[in-house]
C-alpha cells in the first residue's frame, strides 16, 4: 500500500473538519481584545500625550515672547499634564515607542550612581553654558538623552520663578531657545507616535491589514512592557531609593525633579498598565481573556492594580523624600507592586501562553 | 534458512551456546536477533539521523545559538558529576560545531560510519552538557540514538563504506528491535507522563497553549475552544502510549504512521520543538518491514532508484551468531532497562515531579507543564546581619534566568554564584530565595521555603528539602 494514501486521507479530513469546527469560534477572542486595546485605550493615550505635547509647546512659546508669571503657572501646568499623559502611556511603549527611540527624546532618565557627573541636572546646566546653537534639529542629533525631554523642561520651567523669568527675558535668550527647542520635539515626537498609533502601526497591532502582527507577539508585548514596568519600578526606582537593593538609598533613582512629580507619574503607570489589563469601559482587554480562562487570576489581577494605587496613594508626597525617609507606605508601595508583577510574570503570563523573555529557542520540556 | 529457523538455537549446538536453561532466552534472542534482514530500513534510520544532525546543526548557526547558549553566558549550569565540562572559547565552539555538521553528514552517507557516530555522540554530549538550561528532550534522544548507531551495523546498505567494502545490504534483526526499542521509549513514556490530572481532567496546559494559536489560518478558531483543548490532550495520550503497538502491528501500520506524521505536523506547527516532529517522523520509520525502503524504491520509475532498489538481500552461508552476541543482547537488555528506570527514577523523590523537577530530564516529558516564575535573591552579611536584594540577571544570560526561575536546582546554583562572588571579595553571605511559580494556571506560590539559607545548601541528586510542595 502507499504510504502516501492514508496520509493524504488523514490530512484532508482532519483539515475539514477543524475548518468545519473553528466556525463555532469562542466568546472572547484574542483579536477582538486587540482591536478594543487599540482603537478604545492605545490610540486615545497616544493622542491625549500629543495634544499635551502640543499645549506645552504652544505654552513654552507664549511664555517665552511674554515672559510673565502667569505665562510662568500655564506653562507649568502644561507641563504637568503633559508629564503626566506621558507617564500614563509608559505600559504602551512597544512598537513605535521602540522603534523611533523616543524615551531618549521624551523622558529618558539616567539611573546609575557611577555616572554622577551625567546625572540631572548638571547636562542640562552644561548645556545652557555652552554656546552652540540651540534648536530643534540640535536637540535630536547632538544633544545627549539627559540633556533633553521633559525632565529637561520640567528643570527650566521649575527653576525658581525669578531665574527662570529674568533668563528668558534676556535678549537673544539661550535659555528660551533651549526650552523651545525641547518643546519643539516633544510636540513633534509625541505627534509623530500618535500618528504611527493611529496610522499603520495600530492597524498592524489590532490585527488589520496585511501586514498584521500575530496575536501571540501583540499580546506578549503587551505583557512583556507590563512585567517590565513593574520590574522598573519596584526594583530600579523605588528599591534602588530606598536602599533596598544593595548599597545606599539612592533618591535620585526615582525620576523628576523640582516640580516634585515622581508619586503622581508612579500612579500614571500603574493607571496605564491598569487600562491595557481592564480595556476600556466598553470594551475588551486583557482581563477578558483571562477570565476566560481563570476568573481566580482575573480577580487576583484586579484586586493586585486596586492594592497598588492605594498603595501608592497612601504615601505622602513628595516621594523622594518618603522613599529616603525609609516610609513604611514607600515600602508597601513597592510590596503591592512588586505583588503585581508576580502576578502578570507568572499567572498571565502562563494562562496566555507567552513568555516574556528574549529567547527564541526551541523547547520540548 | 526456514528449517534452521524452526529447529532454534539449538540445532546449531555450538559448544558455547550449551544447553543450560539458564542462557536459554538469552540465547534464543540471541539466535534471533542475528538473523539477517534487508539493511535498508536501518539505512533508512541512518540517512535521516544524518540529515536531521546536520539540520540540527545549521539551525544552531542561523539562529547564533552558539553564542547565545555557550559563548556569552558569563556562567553555565553544570550537572552533578559534570563540573569539568566546560564550553570552548570563541572561536572554537564554532568550529565544534562545524565538525559536528560534517560528522552528520558523514553518518548520513555512512562514510567511516562508526567513528563518525562516535564522534557524533560524544560531540554532542558534550555540547549537551554544557549548560542544563539547554536540556531539551530531542538533543537527549540524539545522543543516545548517535551512541545506539554507533554500536549497530546501519552502514551496511546504502553507504560509502559498503560501497568501498562491497558487503552484503543486510542488518541483523537486532538491529531493528535495537532501533524500534529506543523510538518506543519515548513514546511510552511521554504517554504515561501524561495520565495525570492536569492533563487528562483539567486538559492543562494544552488549555493556555492552544489559544495562543487561535489567529492560525482555517482552524484557529478552533483552538480557542475549551472542548478541543479536552480533545488534544486525550488524543495526545492516546497517541503516545498506543502508537508503537499500532506501529508493529503490520495491519494498522500504515495507517498509523500516517497519523504520527499529522501528529507531528501539527505539533510542529504549534510549538516551536525544532527538529523534534522531523526526527520522531523519520525515525518511527524503523518499524516498517526492513525491506520497505527498497520496495518503495522499486515502484519509482525512476534509473537511480531501480539501481538502488536492485541489490537485494543475498542469503548469507552462516547464520549462527558469533561468540559475542550473547554479551550484546545481554548489553542491550541492560541498557533498555537503564532507560526504563531513569524515567522512573523521580518516585525515589517525595513531591510532585512536574512541580520539583526532581527526575524530571532525561525522562521524556514532553510539552507536559507550563510554568512561569519569579525568583529575587536575598542576601544578608553573615557578620553585619544587613541584608538587600541582588537581581539574578547580573550573573545570567535571559534564556538560563528564564529557565532558573522555574527550576529547583538552578536557583541553588544561582544562589552559589552569588555566594561565591561574595566570598571572593571576602564576605561571608547567607543566600535566601522568593521564588515563586504558577503551574499549569494555578495561582502562584512558593516553590523554595523563604527561610533556607541556599548558601549552605549542596548541589547533589539527592531530595531537596529546602523546597516546598506542590500547591493543590
Amino acid at each position: 500500500m502507499s504510504l502516501l494514501l492514508p496520509v493524504r486521507f488523514l490530512f484532508a479530513a482532519a483539515l475539514c473538519g477543524a475548518a468545519l469546527l473553528s466556525a463555532c469560534g469562542g466568546d472572547v477572542s484574542r483579536r477582538d481584545a486587540l482591536v478594543d486595546l487599540t482603537d478604545q485605550v492605545i490610540i486615545p493615550r497616544f493622542e491625549a500625550a500629543a495634544s499635551w505635547g502640543a499645549a506645552l509647546d504652544a505654552t513654552a512659546a507664549a511664555l517665552a515672547a511674554q515672559p510673565n508669571a502667569g505665562n510662568l503657572e500655564e506653562a507649568r501646568e502644561a507641563w504637568r499634564s503633559a508629564q503626566g499623559a506621558w507617564s500614563r502611556t509608559e505600559a504602551m511603549w512597544f512598537g513605535p515607542v521602540m522603534d523611533r527611540r523616543s524615551e531618549s527624546l521624551i523622558s529618558y532618565w539616567l539611573n546609575d550612581p557611577k555616572e554622577a557627573n551625567n546625572r540631572y541636572p548638571q547636562p542640562i546646566e552644561a548645556r545652557l553654558a555652552r554656546s552652540e546653537l540651540i534648536n530643534a534639529e540640535a536637540v535630536i542629533e547632538v544633544f545627549a538623552s539627559t540633556e533633553r525631554g521633559l525632565h529637561a523642561v520640567e528643570y527650566l520651567l521649575f527653576a525658581e520663578d525669578g531665574r527662570v523669568l529674568s533668563a528668558l527675558a534676556e535678549p537673544g535668550s539661550r535659555y528660551a531657545d533651549y526650552l523651545l527647542a525641547l518643546t519643539e520635539v516633544i510636540a513633534e515626537e509625541t505627534a509623530a507616535l500618535r500618528d504611527a498609533w493611529s496610522g499603520e502601526y495600530g492597524d498592524q497591532f489590532a490585527g488589520r491589514g496585511e501586514r498584521a502582527i500575530g496575536e501571540s507577539l501583540a499580546l506578549t508585548e503587551l505583557v512583556r512592557v507590563s512585567v517590565f514596568l513593574t520590574e522598573t519600578v519596584a526594583d530600579m526606582q523605588l528599591g534602588d531609593a530606598l536602599g533596598m537593593r544593595g548599597g545606599e538609598p539612592n533618591p535620585l533613582a526615582i525620576p523628576g525633579g523640582a516640580a516634585e512629580r515622581a508619586l503622581e507619574d508612579v500612579r500614571e503607570r500603574v493607571l496605564g498598565m491598569q487600562e491595557l489589563y481592564l480595556g476600556a469601559a466598553d470594551g475588551l482587554g486583557v482581563s477578558d481573556l483571562i477570565a476566560a480562562l481563570s476568573e481566580e487570576t482575573d480577580e487576583r489581577m484586579r484586586a493586585a492594580f486596586a492594592a497598588a494605587v492605594a498603595a501608592v496613594d497612601a504615601i505622602t508626597p513628595p516621594l523622594k523624600q518618603a522613599a529616603v525617609e525609609q516610609s513604611a507606605a514607600v515600602v508597601e508601595a513597592r510590596e503591592a507592586i512588586e505583588h503585581l508583577q508576580r502576578v502578570m510574570n507568572t499567572e498571565v503570563v502562563s494562562l496566555l501562553g507567552i513568555s516574556v523573555g528574549f529567547s527564541d529557542n526551541d523547547g520540548d520540556s | 534458512m526456514e528449517a534452521r529457523r524452526a529447529a532454534g538455537p539449538a540445532a546449531i549446538a555450538a559448544p558455547w551456546l550449551g544447553r543450560v536453561s539458564l542462557w536459554g532466552p538469552i540465547d534464543a534472542l540471541a539466535w534471533r536477533a542475528w538473523e539477517p534482514v534487508d539493511g535498508s530500513s536501518a539505512a533508512v534510520f541512518r540517512i535521516a539521523f544524518g540529515v536531521v544532525a546536520l539540520v540540527a546543526v545549521i539551525r544552531f548557526f542561523a539562529h547564533g545559538w552558539i553564542d547565545q547558549l555557550y559563548v556569552d553566558p558569563a556562567h553555565h549550569f553544570s550537572y552533578v558529576g559534570f563540573e569539568w565540562v566546560r564550553a570552548w572559547p570563541s572561536p572554537w565552539m564554532h568550529v565544534h560545531f562545524a565538525g559536528l555538521g560534517a560528522l552528520g553528514l558523514a553518518i548520513a552517507v555512512g562514510w567511516r560510519y562508526r567513528a563518525a557516530a562516535l564522534l557524533f555522540a560524544l560531540g554532542f554530549t558534550y555540547v549537551e552538557l554544557i549548560d542544563k538550561t539547554t536540556y531539551l528532550n530531542h538533543y537527549y534522544f540524539m545522543s543516545l540514538a548517535a551512541l545506539l548507531l554507533f554500536a549497530l551495523p546501519t552502514h551496511r546498505a546504502w553507504s560509502l563504506d559498503a560501497r568501498r567494502e562491497g558487503w552484503s545490504p543486510t542488518a541483523p534483526r537486532g538491529v531493528i528491535w535495537a532501533l524500534r526499542a529506543q523510538v518506543a521509549v519515548v513514546y511510552c513514556f511521554a504517554g504515561l507522563a501524561k495520565l495525570n490530572a492536569d492533563w487528562l481532567l483539567e486538559a492543562a496546559p494544552l488549555r493556555i497553549w492552544l489559544p495562543q494559536h487561535a489567529d492560525a489560518p482555517l482552524v484557529g478558531g478552533l483552538l480557542d475552544e475549551l472542548w478541543a483543548a479536552y480533545a488534544f490532550s486525550w488524543a495526545g495520550a492516546a497517541f503516545d502510549l498506543t502508537i508503537v503497538g499500532w506501529l508493529l502491528w503490520g495491519r494498522s501500520r500504515p495507517y498509523a504512521w500516517a497519523v504520527l506524521l499529522v501528529f507531528h505536523l501539527i505539533t510542529g506547527q504549534l510549538f516551536m520543538i525544532g527538529v523534534f516532529p522531523w526526527l520522531m517522523t523519520a525515525a518511527a520509520l524503523i518499524f516498517f518491514a526492513p525491506d520497505w525502503p527498497r520496495r518503495a524504491l522499486r515502484r519509482l520509475p525512476l534509473r537511480l532508484s531501480r539501481r538502488f532498489a536492485q541489490r537485494s538481500v543475498r542469503e548469507p552461508g552462516d547464520t549462527r551468531p558469533p561468540r559475542w552476541m550473547r554479551a550484546a543482547v545481554l548489553i542491550g537488555l541492560l541498557v533498555l532497562a537503564v532507560q526504563i528506570a531513569v524515567p522512573l527514577r523521580h518516585y525515589l523523590y517525595p513531591g510532585a515531579v512536574r512541580w520539583n523537577e526532581e527526575g524530571y530530564r532525561f525522562s521524556w516529558r514532553v510539552l507536559l507543564t507550563e510554568k512561569a516564575g519569579t525568583v529575587d535573591y536575598r542576601v544578608t552579611d553573615a557578620e553585619s546581619r544587613r541584608t538587600w536584594e541582588v537581581d539574578p540577571s547580573r550573573y545570567l544570560s535571559p534564556l538560563q534566568e528564564e529557565r532558573m526561575t522555574t527550576q529547583p536546582d538552578l536557583i541553588l546554583a544561582t544562589a552559589h554564584l552569588i555566594r561565591d562572588e561574595y566570598a571572593a571579595a571576602g564576605v561571608e553571605v547567607e543566600v535566601r530565595a522568593d521564588a515563586f511559580v504558577a503551574m499549569n494556571g494555578r495561582p502562584y506560590a512558593r516553590l523554595i521555603d523563604p527561610d533556607a539559607d541556599l548558601a549552605r545548601e549542596r548541589q547533589g541528586i539527592g531530595a531537596k528539602e529546602w523546597m516546598l510542595p506542590a500547591p493543590p
